[in-house]
């Protein structure tokens, strides 16, 4: 079993979130939990749920941080 | 030495033996007594207390050794400690019976708890070791922290299903606590909130 096999999901307790200011990106959404931009499609992959484009995230929206 | 003489050392040793005869039933009891008390908790005990079993089964032998050789005034005065060891691990089952149930009722709740503490942070470590740099406050030696810290949870967890698996809830709960307790600190070292 690889890891990408058993990713946080939302109903694991344990799940971090982070719930989107206005003028946030995913990039700097990526930077500040990971201390780096490029990560953002870690996060955007773990909300297809909710997000449909990595550009396109609205205030209040309740992001998973895996 | 003549009959007159003898007779006081006759009756002296006919005297011995009845006294001997007089302790002999009593000893006997007091073993008898033992053997049934100690039979009744025996199987719990090589469970739970098999360390206080094995010493409680050591006085057992040493006064039955003392009835082998008619000493009956020891074996009589060895069965009031006897009999209070014998008391004190029906108590020392008693209590790790219970702990027992209890910690057999909360591995239900470690069962859910500590996989899914595991997935969070293995997923959180994998993606911090992918970044080109690490999040404002956190040092490079947190994370190596953290990778040790999940490294040593799941040793604890394999530790608890196996105990699990052969029937110890006792050692389940306390390998699974250990994990459950170094995850939360793995955790503060990642910059996680904890759960809720």
């Amino acid at each position: 079993m690889t890891k990408e096999e058993t990713p946080v999901t939302r109903d694991n307790p344990y799940a971090q979130y982070h719930v989107v200011a206005k003028g946030e990106t995913l990039s700097k959404i990526a930077e500040q939990y990971y201390g780096d931009m490029m990560l953002y499609k870690k996060i955007f992959e773990a909300n297809r749920d909710i997000l449909s484009d990595p550009d396109k995230i609205k205030p209040g929206q309740k992001l998973l941080i895996p | 030495m003549n009959k007159n003489q003898l007779l006081p050392l006759f009756v002296a040793a006919l005297l011995a033996l009845g006294a001997c005869a007089n302790k002999q039933k009593p000893a006997a009891e007091v073993i008898s007594a033992a053997e049934t008390s100690l039979a009744a908790v025996k199987a719990d005990a090589a469970r739970y207390a098999p360390e206080t079993l094995a010493a409680v089964e050591g006085k057992l032998a040493s006064l039955k050794d003392g009835f082998g050789r008619k000493d009956y005034d020891a074996v009589i005065a060895g069965g009031a400690d006897l009999t209070g060891s014998i008391t004190q691990l029906e108590g020392e089952v008693a209590q790790k019976r219970q702990q027992a149930e209890a910690d057999a009722q909360a591995w239900t709740g470690l069962a859910a708890d500590v996989p899914q503490m595991v997935t969070a942070i293995q997923s959180r470590v994998d993606t911090l070791s992918k970044s080109r740099s690490l999040p404002r406050g956190m040092q490079a030696a947190s994370l190596e922290s953290a990778k040790e810290g999940l490294a040593q949870m799941k040793t604890d967890w394999g530790k608890a299903t196996a105990a699990h698996d052969a029937g110890n809830a006792i050692a389940a709960a306390e390998a699974a606590r250990a994990a459950q307790s170094r995850g939360r600190e793995v955790m503060v070292l990642l910059g996680m909130p904890p759960a809720g």
